[in-house]
């Protein structure tokens, strides 16, 4: 039996060796062997009544305004002080700053916004109520972080999705695993934007109405995220199931729980308007594109400048410009955008496809301190 | 030791309360070795929370012995929608399935129909890829990337596959450092007519063209969008994380391999056969219609033969069959055992990914009509020439009107339906030679000789088209006449009402055309008819029928009210069954076009007055020659529709035929029109 553990945990540490080295079949019987052990027909209950009953008084369900606009005006939210600081997200449902706050055992309060950080679409709601349980949020700077759960952890929700649950009702729960950990591409003006950071995508359909500002824990109830908005993935034309994890949320809920919160919001905007006027065109690097005619052109090079530096860099005509740094350029117009980012100075490196070949080259940016005279097309 | 032993999956799989006391034992020192997470371990047995631990890492690392061989797939440039839905313009998901460069992917990732598809392998190297070759039956697509000593999944056998057992979809889309994970069950096997396995776990564009494995990192599947009811390639995307989740079985994937990568496009095999019924649980297999030029009547299956059995399975409705004949390719064959008249019998048809429309060769004439007399004892039937078109091929031939044919390249034929045999066997372009008798200008009978180039369809309608002239009626009380002239009636079987006309000659014994016509709702529109075509059916021996619809328009009990009255009038009147057609005008059309799409043998055409059809028409064919008479009303909101309709018809080789009329469509057409539908009636048994 030793030796069978012996080589379990050499299969275990070794997972990444034999991926890396595309040797599946050594590692293969021992896998199975823990397989057999696991394989069962059904989910096993991923977490007790214990964890449970523990998370379960630290939620609360949120009434506020949205009714009349056809919008559902209901909202969760967790406990992050026993003095009744509550985790939530910002959105409509508190617009009129006081809300209903209802306790997991029906105590009903007015709970006061106390601030919020759109930037991350966190908002803290305050009760007036001591000796509460609650998640300790724990002071970043002083050591106390959040880890990060990988593809494939079994995770527990809890949220008042489609309000299912009222007056001393706890919240629903709902299991799954988290599938991915990555950034959010979503529509551009036909939602609301989201979270820009990284987030937990949940193996699970999470985000309902309500289930916003609900969380998402390990199946042994340590807090890892805040459930997120109803949104769209822009680029597969999906919903999106997600949460905020919790370690991005730590400083602000801090500082807003401690009057030190300045909002992020204004200097985004203006970072974004900054944005938006390009700095730089194509031709700055003598690259002249095929007209954009059509919202998915392609970004193929119609000619290049002579004694410019992409000729330089031996780009040639009818190049199709696949990556500016490592982002994907899928069209024409998003290869301008791209550019018009670029920051004065350093390199930037194209990659473009020439017959069949990818070519990488690398074009050094001019220096230059003043928007293009010329608006773009 | 574990090598040597059987691996006792059904025992645990069965319950994990089976788990003896020895395995967990075991278990639990592995954990305490491997597992650092648990933080108080208890020598004796683990606890659930340790179990659930050691199961999720098991989850991870079926994902980390497969992910070396999941790409992610980008494409640039293409189309922004497609079938409705915003095409997907984000990174998706491929699987390695050779070893050189060859990756396998879902259809659906590729309808936006990129100019440039990308590969980024696992390691971060980028490839641009080639679309090799697509499987539109199992929506599969095969890249093929410039790269050599890429890592391969290990295959699942299918036998290996249980309903039940955990299944894990993966995906690159979401992101490029590790798989996402949506986990759950093999929910059934052989779904979607035997091509997928079902899964409950979130199948998305986020994981399409993935792969679906199980606990040993072993590939079951590739993930697609299936729909059991469409054949589209986005078919299915609705569905996408419902829990109902689609994955085409590794091993069919691999066995499709060697063919995409030769540059074989896969397509759904075809045996050209139509049956009775369409209840899929309830209706036995019995052949309806063997389409013309199909495999299924290269080899001879017949109508009313019985499917009983496909490639060694036995088939006792329809959806047995769907479900054996839905994982086949052209190309492949298809082992049929039939029963006809109870006689037992085995074919094989090698199916086939098109049948192509059956196109009329004609020639452009008219015989004279045999009367429907009941005597048996009438005369041999002759075929005499009564009328040849102006500027058709038969007329360019050198037939004339009163040539009796006797045989067509040198084989002699007796009757009007054995010469369509003959003639159905050429294709458009073919020369038969007709061997006429002729009178010659002594009044002489002589054997005379002409080749015909046959035309395909649509053939035109001539312009001009002598009618034949009316027998002298019978004297009264010689054969009781039901009804002349115009005539109000009720349907005895169900007491419905219609209206109709008949001309004079209807109680003769020449064989008249009829026109069932269907109003539009709300409007009998019956004095506009009969005053549009009482003279041509005067003329050209038509009867005219309008049947009444109750209450506000027409339903779907009226199908047999119609064919009910049809039945009533041709046990009344010499009516021709080769020419009965049934005539709608705008929101009418489309119940007159189903009627005559439905029961091609009864109804031989349809007349649809500024109003499009019911779907498409059936595949013309020898045993269904319908013919399509369109009339536009240039005025009409439809009348760009209609056109384009038209053209799609053209394309499939319909007997299709255009009038074009002034006005929106809400008149009844008469003047000219009134004469082309009396000739267009005239000539529906033409050759």
């Amino acid at each position: 039996m030793k030796h069978h553990a012996l080589h379990l945990q050499k299969l275990l540490q070794s997972s990444a060796w034999f991926s890396r080295n595309g040797i599946f079949r050594s590692g293969l019987a021992w896998l199975m062997s823990i397989c057999f052990l696991l394989g069962g027909p059904q989910l096993l209950p991923a977490a007790d009544d214990e964890m449970i009953a523990e998370v379960q008084p630290k939620l609360v369900k949120i009434f506020g305004a949205g009714g009349l606009r056809n919008l559902y005006s209901y909202n969760t939210g967790f406990l992050i002080s026993s003095e009744g600081h509550i985790a939530t997200i910002w959105n409509h449902v508190l617009d009129q700053n006081t809300v209903t706050v209802i306790l997991h055992d029906g105590r009903r309060y007015e709970g006061k916004v106390l601030g919020a950080e759109p930037g991350l679409d966190l908002a803290i709601v305050k009760i007036e109520e001591t000796q509460l349980e609650h998640f300790e949020i724990g002071d970043p700077s002083s050591g106390s972080t959040f880890p990060l759960a990988a593809p494939g952890t079994r995770i527990v929700a809890f949220s008042n999705m489609f309000k299912v649950a009222t007056g001393d009702e706890p919240v629903s729960v709902i299991q799954g695993v988290i599938a991915a950990r990555t950034k959010l591409p979503t529509r551009r003006g036909a939602y609301e934007s989201s979270f820009p950071g990284e987030v937990y995508v949940i193996d699970a359909i999470t985000n309902n109405p309500g289930a916003g500002g609900g969380i998402v824990t390990t199946v042994d109830g340590r807090l890892l995220g805040m459930i997120g908005k109803e949104v769209k993935n822009a680029d597969l034309n999906t919903w999106v199931n997600y949460a905020i994890p919790i370690s991005h949320l730590q400083q602000a809920m801090t500082e807003i729980m401690t009057g030190n919160f300045r909002s992020s919001k204004n200097t985004d905007d203006e970072k974004k308007t900054a944005g938006r006027v390009p700095l730089f065109h194509s031709t700055d690097f003598g690259i002249v594109m095929l007209p954009n005619v059509v919202p998915r052109t392609p970004a193929y090079v119609d000619r290049i400048l002579p004694g410019s530096a992409a000729e330089v860099a031996g780009l040639k005509p009818n190049d199709l410009i696949l990556f500016v740094g490592d982002e994907l350029v899928q069209s024409c117009g998003e290869f301008l955008d791209q550019i018009g980012r670029l920051e004065s100075g350093g390199k930037v490196k194209l990659i473009v496809r020439r017959e069949n070949v990818l070519i990488t080259s690398e074009l050094p940016i001019p220096r230059k301190s003043r928007p293009p005279a010329k608006p773009l097309r | 030791m574990n090598l040597l032993l059987p691996w006792p999956l059904r025992v645990f799989r069965a319950s994990i309360a089976a788990l003896g006391l020895v395995i967990t034992a075991s278990f639990s020192m592995a954990l305490a070795q491997t597992e650092t997470v648990v933080a108080e371990q208890n020598a004796a047995a683990p606890t659930q929370k340790e179990l659930e631990l050691a199961e999720e890492r098991v989850f991870r690392l079926a994902t980390s012995l497969i992910a070396p061989s999941i790409v992610r797939i980008e494409t640039v440039g293409g189309l922004d929608e497609v079938d409705g839905i915003l095409a997907v313009n984000g990174s998706t998901t491929g699987v390695i399935v050779g070893s050189d460069g060859w990756i396998v992917t879902s259809a659906f990732n590729f309808i936006s129909k990129p100019t440039s598809i990308l590969i980024t392998l696992p390691d971060g190297r980028k490839f641009p890829a080639k679309l090799t070759a697509t499987d539109t039956l199992r929506m599969l697509a095969l890249l093929k990337i410039d790269a050599s000593e890429l890592p391969t999944p290990i295959i699942a056998p299918p036998e290996s596959v249980e309903v039940g057992a955990w299944a894990l979809a993966l995906g690159r889309s979401l992101s490029p450092d590790q798989p996402s994970v949506s986990i759950g069950v093999i929910s059934a096997k052989e779904r979607v007519w035997g091509k997928a396995i079902q899964t409950d776990a979130k199948v998305s564009p986020v994981n399409y063209g993935g792969p679906l494995i199980d606990l040993e990192g072993r590939m079951t599947g590739l993930l697609v969008p299936l729909s059991p009811q469409s054949q589209t390639v986005s078919a299915g995307f609705e569905w996408y994380d419902s829990g109902i989740g689609f994955a085409i079985p590794a091993a069919d994937v691999m066995q499709a391999l060697p063919r995409m990568q030769a540059g074989e496009n896969l397509r759904p095999g075809l045996m050209g056969i139509s049956f009775a019924g369409n209840d899929l649980s309830g209706d036995a297999p019995v052949v309806e219609r063997v389409r013309f030029q199909s495999p299924a009547s290269a080899a001879g299956i017949l109508v009313n033969d019985v499917i009983v059995g496909a490639d060694g399975i036995p088939i006792a409705r329809l959806g047995n069959l769907k479900h054996v004949l839905g994982r086949k390719y052209a190309g492949d064959q298809l082992r049929l055992k039939i029963l006809r008249k109870n006689e037992p019998l085995e074919v094989t048809i090698p199916l086939v990914a098109e049948i192509p429309p059956w196109d009329e060769a004609t020639a452009g004439f008219l015989l004279k009509r045999n009367s429907l007399s009941t005597n048996a004892e009438s005369e041999p039937e002759k075929l005499i020439v009564r009328a040849v078109f102006p500027n058709s091929p038969a007329m360019s031939g050198g037939l004339l009107a009163g040539d009796e044919i006797l045989a067509i390249d040198g084989e002699s034929v007796a009757t009007a339906d054995s010469l369509r045999k003959l003639l159905d066997r050429r294709k458009p372009g073919d020369q038969p030679r007709f061997t006429l008798r002729r009178q010659n200008q002594n009044n002489q009978p002589e054997e005379v000789q002409v080749s015909i180039t046959l035309k395909g369809q649509p053939f035109p309608v001539p312009g001009e088209l002598p009618a034949v002239a009316n027998e002298k009626p019978l004297a009264e009380g010689e054969n009781v006449p039901k009804a002349k002239g115009r005539f109000l009636e009720k349907l005895a079987v169900n007491g419905r009402e219609y209206w109709g006309y008949a001309p004079a000659s209807a109680t003769g014994q020449q064989p008249h055309g009829l026109i069932v016509w269907l109003h539009p709702s709300g409007n009998s529109m019956e004095a506009a008819v009969l005053k549009s075509l009482k003279v041509e059916c005067d003329r050209r021996q038509i009867m005219l029928v309008g049947p009444k619809a109750e209450g506000k328009g027409w339903t779907p009990e009226d199908v047999d009210f119609v064919k009910a009255l049809v039945e009533h009038l041709q046990s009344e009147y010499p009516i021709d069954p080769g020419r009965i057609v049934v005539m709608g005008q705008t929101d009418s059309t489309k119940l007159a076009s189903f009627l005559v799409f439905k029961d091609p043998a009864i109804y031989r055409g349809a007349i649809l007055v500024g109003g499009p059809t019911a779907g498409q028409p059936p595949e013309r064919d020898p045993a269904a020659r319908l013919h399509l008479n369109l009339t536009i009303p240039e005025g009409s909101r439809s009348a760009d529709g209609l056109k384009k309709l038209v053209e799609s018809l053209k394309k499939q080789k319909s007997a299709i035929s255009t009038i074009f009329v002034s006005g929106d469509g809400s008149e009844f057409p008469d003047g000219t029109w009134s004469e082309q539908i009396g000739i267009w009636i005239d000539q529906i048994d033409r050759f």
